[in-house]
């Protein structure tokens, strides 16, 4: 099984880089490709946390390997959906709130022949949709995974900052990587 | 006409109206409008930072708002009072608008709300609570809140008691939300309750009546050793007759 991370931001911020290198974390560095990386700086940067191309997920496998994970799928992710296919794609998009769509415009429409499904009513952050994929495919179905809806990171006594996206939570606790919250509490 | 029509079409145009002023004056520092009816026609007293650039030059802008009130919304003959914010710091609009305009100078979201945060307190504000929302840095789309001291948040407190304020500040990511909730010093709380003080009488007309009845007390026994006295000398007198 191959985790795929398309690439879409038009820049990679520190929050980016964070998310992808929890998610390399979550499948495993050799189990995590990160396609559609242009430039040579980013490509150098992600090329120590995970496996990169330069070039689309479309151009390096045939669209019937495929699974494309799209909040605006009409059908959920089930165990069964990875018979005869070995890769899942994951839109590398920091969201919005509430979600523009632009996982259907930028990725599923340049891969019409791919099944898509969705993980879900909410939208998760790249490392919470990679760890939630990989569970279902794992044999769990995905009401078995539990999920927090938002998540409120305390900075200081006055100061707090809200994420509105759903975290899968592994006993008891929501599903954040210790970079992030780090930079969260520092910018 | 439903009745619910009616009163929808009279709260569509409210806020049509609480828009076109916060359009037309928000430049003078607009925090919110009061519009009643009166028996000459309607009173719209509006709460602004600058009251001169409201009225304009020998009034003229006055006249012009006064105007368009009537023509646009059909307001029966506006009077337009124009009040000035003693202090801007505690009414929510003003301060929505200024966080907006700090975030679109540049000015970090958090930098911009804890300097705000700073103001509503030092102001006096019993509470106050700051909400930037959207991609504020650019990144993924969050909320950062501010909060400090004692605000309502549900029932008629929140809804009457606590100045409501929003902006929107227009950065390179996108559109960012401010939202600003502040509760004033002197608004008095439901649950406040004051016990008023036990009335005492007042100590300058109570102290000649006990100097009096102390006077009564003290002359009614030298009375009594006067008639004592009497008596005496009546038995004396009595006895001697007697005798």
């Amino acid at each position: 099984m191959l985790f795929v991370i398309e690439h879409l931001e038009p820049k990679m911020s520190e929050w980016l880089h964070i998310e992808y290198s929890h998610a390399a974390q979550i499948v495993g560095r050799k189990r995590l490709l990160i396609t559609n990386v242009k430039k040579k700086g980013e490509f150098r940067k992600l090329v120590e946390i995970a496996r990169v191309e330069r070039k689309r997920a479309r151009e390096l496998f045939k669209q019937r390997e495929l699974i494309v994970l799209d909040p605006r799928a009409r059908k959920k992710l089930s165990p069964t959906d990875m018979r005869g296919r070995g890769v899942i794609v994951v839109g590398g998009i920091l969201g919005e709130d509430p979600p523009l769509g632009r996982t259907r415009e930028l990725l599923t429409r340049t891969l019409p022949r791919a099944p898509a499904r969705n993980l879900g009513k909410e939208q998760f952050a790249i490392d919470g949709a990679t760890y939630v994929a990989k569970q279902v495919l794992g044999g769990k179905r995905l009401e078995e995974v539990p999920v927090q809806l938002g998540l409120e990171i305390k900075i200081s006594e006055i100061h707090s900052t809200f994420l509105p996206y759903a975290f899968p939570l592994i006993k008891g606790k929501p599903l954040i990587s210790r970079e992030l919250v780090a930079y969260l509490k520092r910018h | 006409m439903p009745v619910e029509r009616t009163f929808i079409k009279l709260g569509l145009k409210r806020v049509g109206l609480e828009e076109f002023l916060a359009k037309e004056i928000g430049r003078a520092g607009y925090g919110g409008a009061d519009i009643r009816r009166i028996p000459t026609g309607t009173r719209v007293a509006l709460y602004v930072e600058r009251p001169g650039m409201v009225i304009g030059r020998k009034g003229k802008s006055i006249k012009h708002l006064t105007d368009e009130l009537a023509q646009k919304f059909g307001l029966e003959n506006p009077q337009i009072e124009v009040v000035e914010l003693t202090k801007p710091e505690l009414c929510a609009p003003v301060m929505a608008k200024r966080i907006a305009f700090g975030l679109e100078r540049g000015i970090s979201a958090r930098r911009v709300g804890y300097t705000a945060m700073r103001r509503i307190m030092n102001a006096g504000a019993r509470g106050a609570e700051v909400v930037i929302s959207g991609r504020i840095a650019g990144e993924r789309t969050r909320s950062q809140r501010f909060y400090r001291g004692y605000l309502s948040k549900a029932g008629e407190p929140a809804e009457k008691l606590v100045s409501h304020g929003y902006a929107v500040a227009k950065l390179k990511p996108g559109v960012a939300g401010v939202k600003v909730l502040i509760m004033p010093p002197d608004v008095p709380l439901p649950d406040e309750i004051k016990i008023a003080a036990e009335e005492v009488p007042k100590p300058a007309e109570a102290a000649p009546a006990t100097v009096a009845g102390e006077e009564q007390a003290e002359a009614k026994p030298a009375e009594g050793e006067a008639k004592e006295a009497k008596t005496e000398e009546g038995e004396g007198s009595g006895d001697t007759q007697t005798q």
